[in-house]
């Protein structure tokens, strides 16, 4: 006989007993040992089959992210703003803040950006937007 | 009176105390930053960045963090991505491009301390970091072994383990002769002022001076940082990338 089914008759057996009169502890103890069965070690199985489900249950946000890190591929760099030059990425970047005042993004240390930088921070806009 | 750095880190730290109550974590291994940031629909690229360590630029939800493409080393780029995600966390409105200074300021009224003390708490919590930080002799032999353990950089390790020590420590970065920065713990005074020439008085000052750095912590004079006496224990190292030595300063109390 399987461990659960054990455990489930004994669960069964048990539940039975409490219908039909209300035991002390003792007696419950003393009923299942007359039937051969080892109270602690059952006890001690069903605290590990808890502590297990919690354990999962308190990883499972984790465990997710993890699987949705894995998954996720960057896209390749469009290369739609590499014909530009400092002045023409200043400007388009400063069109998009005017056009959108209302998420009033600034990006702190603007002006240490490379022209490289200002590229690709355009390009990360553009994948932003079609989210 | 201006805010002390305690006060400066305290919305960073809560809300890095937050994320890791989110995440329910229990156990270093199970923080993983870029777990955390897919979570929240944050991509890490790399590349595509030369001016800076880092960049967080936003969308409507979730963002992309970029990290410079040269930064191969895993402790500084998990110092990255957690110093973005606190950007993410506590600056709503803003993208951030953060440069090498920024991930060390801790003391600035401003967004970079904030994401720095955030950084800190997710990687080094601090109910599993505080307990280690009382040894019997603070060393940069014990940093190290904290930063191996909590897989951080030696510098964020040595900052958060000034923070969180009982004993009087600060840390120190000097920069061809000079101290750049300094960070002390509270029971570390007088401060050691930025911008200070170093003296042959202490190690690092000899090491700017042609001799080389010894392996362990040394007892130098008081006056080889501060202005002031009492006998302090200096332990430096250099990073030879960066043209600095790291220092820990650590003042004994009377009878050690």
């Amino acid at each position: 006989m399987g461990r659960q089914k054990k455990d489930r008759d004994l669960v069964s057996a048990l539940l039975e007993l409490c219908e039909q009169h209300e035991p002390t502890d003792a007696e419950v103890d003393e009923e299942l040992r007359a039937e051969g069965i080892d109270v602690p070690a059952f006890l001690a199985r069903v605290d590990a089959r808890v502590k297990e489900v919690q354990e999962d249950d308190r990883l499972a946000l984790l465990r997710s992210a993890k699987e949705k890190a894995k998954a996720r591929q960057a896209p390749p760099r469009s290369r739609l703003y590499d014909r530009m030059d400092h002045g023409a990425l200043v400007a388009e970047y400063s069109k998009r803040q005017a056009a959108n005042p209302q998420a009033a993004t600034f990006h702190r240390n603007f002006d240490e950006m490379t022209d490289d930088d200002l590229r690709t921070l355009l390009e990360d806009q553009d994948e932003l937007r079609e989210d | 009176m201006p805010p002390t750095r305690s006060e400066i880190g305290q919305r960073g730290r809560i809300k890095g105390r937050e994320l890791l109550m989110h995440f329910r974590t229990q156990a270093i291994e199970e923080i993983d930053v870029v777990a955390m940031a897919a979570e929240y629909d944050l991509d890490i690229r790399d590349g595509g960045l030369t001016g800076a360590e880092g960049r967080l630029t936003r969308g409507a939800k979730g963002g992309i963090i970029r990290i410079r493409a040269d930064i191969s080393e895993p402790r500084r780029r998990r110092f990255i991505v957690a110093h973005e995600l606190g950007h993410f966390f506590l600056h709503p409105n803003t993208s951030a491009l953060c440069a090498e200074k920024d991930l060390v300021k801790y003391d600035a009224g401003d967004g970079e301390a904030e994401a720095n003390a955030f950084a800190a708490e997710v990687l080094m919590p601090r109910p599993l970091f505080e307990p280690f930080c009382n040894p019997a002799r603070p060393s940069l032999h014990v940093v190290k072994r904290l930063a191996d353990d909590f897989t951080t950089t030696l510098t964020a390790t040595a900052i958060r383990f000034v923070d969180l020590t009982e004993e009087a420590c600060a840390v120190v970065w000097s920069e061809a002769g000079r101290v750049k920065w300094s960070i002390p713990g509270r029971n570390f005074y007088p401060w050691v002022p930025f911008g200070r020439t170093l003296n042959t008085l202490s190690h690092a000052g000899d090491f700017f001076a042609g001799e080389p750095l010894p392996d362990n912590p040394c007892e130098v004079p008081g006056g080889a940082w501060v202005d002031g006496g009492g006998d302090l224990w200096e332990h430096s190292v250099y990073f030879q990338s960066l043209s600095a030595v790291f220092t820990l300063l650590w003042r004994p109390a009377r009878g050690d």
